[in-house]
C-alpha cells in the first residue's frame, strides 16, 4: 500500500535540446509574452497559430507532444464547466431550447475562445516546467525581480523560499506516507465513510505531520544560521546564469512571432 | 497459532523502471512466546518485511499466513490481522496526535471496536506494560519525555492487546541506558504471552536478547536460527554491513592464535576464558 506511489510532482523533463539549454530568464520572459498574447487573441481561427506554435516549441524542445500535452490533464474538468457555463449563460441568438437552458450562438463561439484559451495558457505555462528545472526557474526569477530589490521587493528571500519549499515536498511525502502507515496500523480507517467522516479520520495523520513540518523548519533555520546565512547579500553563484546570444534570438522570434498572432487577430475582427 | 511467511517476495514500483526487489523469498515462522530478532544493514529489506507482517503491504509472491489468516489484497481479514500483529514504527512517538494521554491511548480500542466502556481498563494495562502507570491521563503527549513519548506509543499500539508486537527499529536515537531499559520492557512484554519480532541492524543486541535470529541480506534471508547458530554460520561467511560483536571478534582472534577461548559474545564468559588462558602461560 504506497499511497504516493502516484503522485508526480516537478514535472521536468530533462533533456538536451535548445529550448532545455535557454536561459531560464527567456524562457520566463517567453512563457509571460505567450500568455499575454494568448489573452488578447479572441478570433477562434486563431488559436490554431497557437497549436501551431506549441507543436513547433515542443518539436524543437525534443519533448513527446502526449507528455507535453499531459499537462493540461489536471484543467480538463475546469476549461469543462467553464465552457458550460459560458454555453448555457450567454445572453444572444437562441439555437436550441430546453426548459430553462437555452443555448445561443454567441454562447458556443464565447465557450470555445474561453475554453482554447485556458487550455492554451496551461500548456505553455506547463511547458516552461516541462523545460526548465525547479532550480533553474527560481534562480530565473531571483535574477528577474533583483532590479526591484531596492525598492524593498524580497527577491532572494522568495527564491529561496521556493527552492526549500520544492526540496522538501518528496520529503514530506515520504513522512506523510509514513504516519498513514503507523496510524493504518493502529486502526485508523482512512478510506471509508462520507467526506466528513473522511476528513476527521485525517486529524491523526495532520497533527504529526505538522509537528514534524515545524521541526524541520526549526531545525534547517538553526542549520542556516549556523553555517553563516544571513540573506542574498554579497552571495555568490556557483553556476551564474549567462545571457548568451542564442537567448536574445530566442526571444526576439518568440515575440515577433506572437504579435504577429495578435496582428492577424486585430486584422480579421 | 503462529505467524508465517512463506516464500514472500516483495518489488517496489512493480512495472516501472524504478521497480527494486526488496524481499526475494524470504521464510520466517514466528511462535507465540518468541523473541524473533530480524537483523540487517540499511536497505537489507527489514522495514519491507515488518510491514508485510501486519499486511500493510502485501506479498507480491508467496504467503503470509497469521493464525491461520492469510493477509490476500481485498480480503476484509486484513483488519484482523493488523489487529492481532501490532507494528511499532521507526520513531514511533512521531505518531502522537491528540490532545491528552487517555485520549492517545484510546485511539486503537476505539478503532477496532472495543467497546467504550472496557476501553480505560484496556489503556490501565497498556500504560502499565510500558511501566507509564503514573503517568496523569490528561497530561498532553507532546509534553512528556523523549522516552515517554516512545513508550506511550508502544503501549498506544498495545492497548488492543495484540498476539504478536513487530517493533522496527525500537531503540533507534536511545543513549545505552534508555536502550537497556526498551529491551526489559519487551522482555517484560514476552513473559505477559505477547511474542514479539525485533526489526534491528543492531546483531549484539540482537545476540544478547531473543531467541531467534533472521538475518537478511539485499532482502534474502541469509541465516535463520538460534543465536548460536547464526553466529557460527556469521563466522563462515560475513554479511554486508552487519558488524560482529566486538567481544566476540576479540574472542575469535585469540582463538586464531592458539588460545583456549569459546566463541562468545557474553564478556564475561570471554573474560574468565582469557583469565584461565592466563594462568595456564604463567604456570
Amino acid at each position: 500500500m504506497q499511497f504516493m506511489n502516484h503522485m508526480t510532482l516537478g514535472q521536468y523533463v530533462p533533456a538536451d535540446s535548445f529550448v532545455h539549454h535557454l536561459d531560464p530568464r527567456c524562457k520566463i520572459l517567453g512563457t509571460v509574452t505567450l500568455l499575454t498574447g494568448i489573452f488578447l487573441v479572441g478570433d477562434l481561427r486563431v488559436f490554431f497559430g497557437w497549436a501551431l506554435l506549441f507543436a513547433a516549441v515542443t518539436t524543437l524542445a525534443r519533448v513527446p507532444l502526449t507528455m507535453a500535452l499531459r499537462s493540461a490533464r489536471p484543467v480538463v474538468f475546469l476549461v469543462l464547466f467553464t465552457a458550460l457555463i459560458h454555453v448555457f449563460l450567454t445572453k444572444g441568438e437562441p439555437i436550441w431550447e430546453w426548459g430553462i437552458l437555452t443555448v445561443t450562438v454567441e454562447g458556443v463561439v464565447m465557450a470555445s475562445r474561453m475554453a482554447l484559451r485556458l487550455l492554451f495558457l496551461v500548456l505553455f505555462a506547463g511547458f516552461l516546467t516541462l523545460t526548465t528545472s525547479p532550480m533553474e526557474l527560481s534562480d530565473g526569477l531571483e535574477r528577474l525581480f533583483s532590479p526591484l530589490t531596492p525598492l524593498g521587493f524580497p527577491a532572494h528571500d522568495l527564491a529561496m523560499m521556493m527552492t526549500i519549499a520544492l526540496r522538501f515536498i518528496p520529503t514530506l511525502l515520504d513522512e506523510t506516507d509514513r504516519i498513514m502507515k503507523a496510524q493504518l496500523a493502529r486502526g485508523a480507517d482512512l478510506d471509508r465513510g462520507n467526506i466528513v467522516r473522511r476528513l476527521r479520520a485525517f486529524v491523526p495523520v495532520l497533527v504529526p505531520l505538522f509537528v514534524i513540518v515545524f521541526q524541520r523548519a526549526d531545525d534547517l533555520a538553526t542549520a542556516m544560521e549556523a553555517r553563516g546565512y544571513r540573506g542574498g547579500k554579497g552571495r555568490s553563484r556557483l553556476n551564474p546564469l549567462k545571457w548568451r546570444l542564442g537567448d536574445g534570438a530566442a526571444l526576439a522570434v518568440l515575440v515577433a512571432v506572437v504579435a504577429l498572432i495578435v496582428l492577424v487577430d486585430r486584422g480579421l475582427s | 497459532m503462529s505467524l508465517i511467511l512463506r516464500n514472500v517476495s516483495h518489488s517496489y514500483h512493480r512495472g516501472t523502471p524504478l521497480e527494486t526487489m526488496a524481499l526475494r523469498d524470504v521464510n520466517l515462522t514466528v511462535e507465540p512466546f518468541q523473541w524473533v530478532a530480524v537483523v540487517g544493514h540499511t536497505g537489507s529489506g527489514k522495514s519491507t518485511l515488518a510491514q508485510h507482517l501486519n499486511a500493510l503491504l502485501l506479498a507480491d509472491e508467496g504467503s503470509v499466513l497469521v493464525d491461520g489468516i492469510q493477509a490476500v489484497k481485498g480480503s476484509k481479514d486484513l483488519r484482523e490481522i493488523r489487529r492481532r500483529v501490532g507494528l511499532v514504527f521507526q520513531y514511533p512517538e512521531q505518531q502522537l496526535f491528540a490532545e491528552t494521554v487517555e485520549e492517545e491511548m484510546a485511539f486503537g480500542p476505539h478503532n477496532w471496536g472495543v467497546p467504550s466502556e472496557e476501553i480505560p481498563r484496556a489503556v490501565d494495562e497498556a500504560l502499565a506494560l510500558v511501566g507509564l502507570s503514573a503517568l496523569p491521563r490528561d497530561r498532553s503527549p507532546f509534553s512528556l519525555s523523549g522516552g515517554q513519548k516512545r513508550r506511550l506509543a508502544i503501549a498506544s499500539v498495545l492497548a488492543v492487546r495484540p498476539a504478536y508486537l513487530v517493533l522496527d527499529e525500537p531503540t533507534a536515537g536511545l543513549d545505552s541506558q534508555g536502550r537497556r531499559g526498551l529491551m526489559t520492557l519487551i522482555a517484560g512484554l514476552r513473559r505477559e504471552g505477547i511474542a514479539v519480532v525485533q526489526v534491528t541492524h543492531d546483531l549484539e543486541l540482537a545476540l544478547a536478547y531473543c531467541d531467534k535470529i533472521c538475518v537478511l541480506e539485499r532482502g534474502r534471508a541469509l541465516f535463520w536460527g538460534t543465536p548460536q547458530v547464526v553466529v557460527e554460520q556469521l563466522l563462515d561467511r560475513p554479511v554486508q554491513g552487519l558488524i560482529l560483536p566486538e567481544v566476540l571478534a576479540f574472542a575469535r582472534n585469540l582463538r586464531e592464535r592458539g588460545f583456549d577461548v569459546p566463541l562468545s559474545w557474553d564478556p564475561e564468559e570471554v573474560a574468565r576464558a582469557i583469565v584461565r588462558e592466563v594462568g595456564k602461560c604463567s604456570s
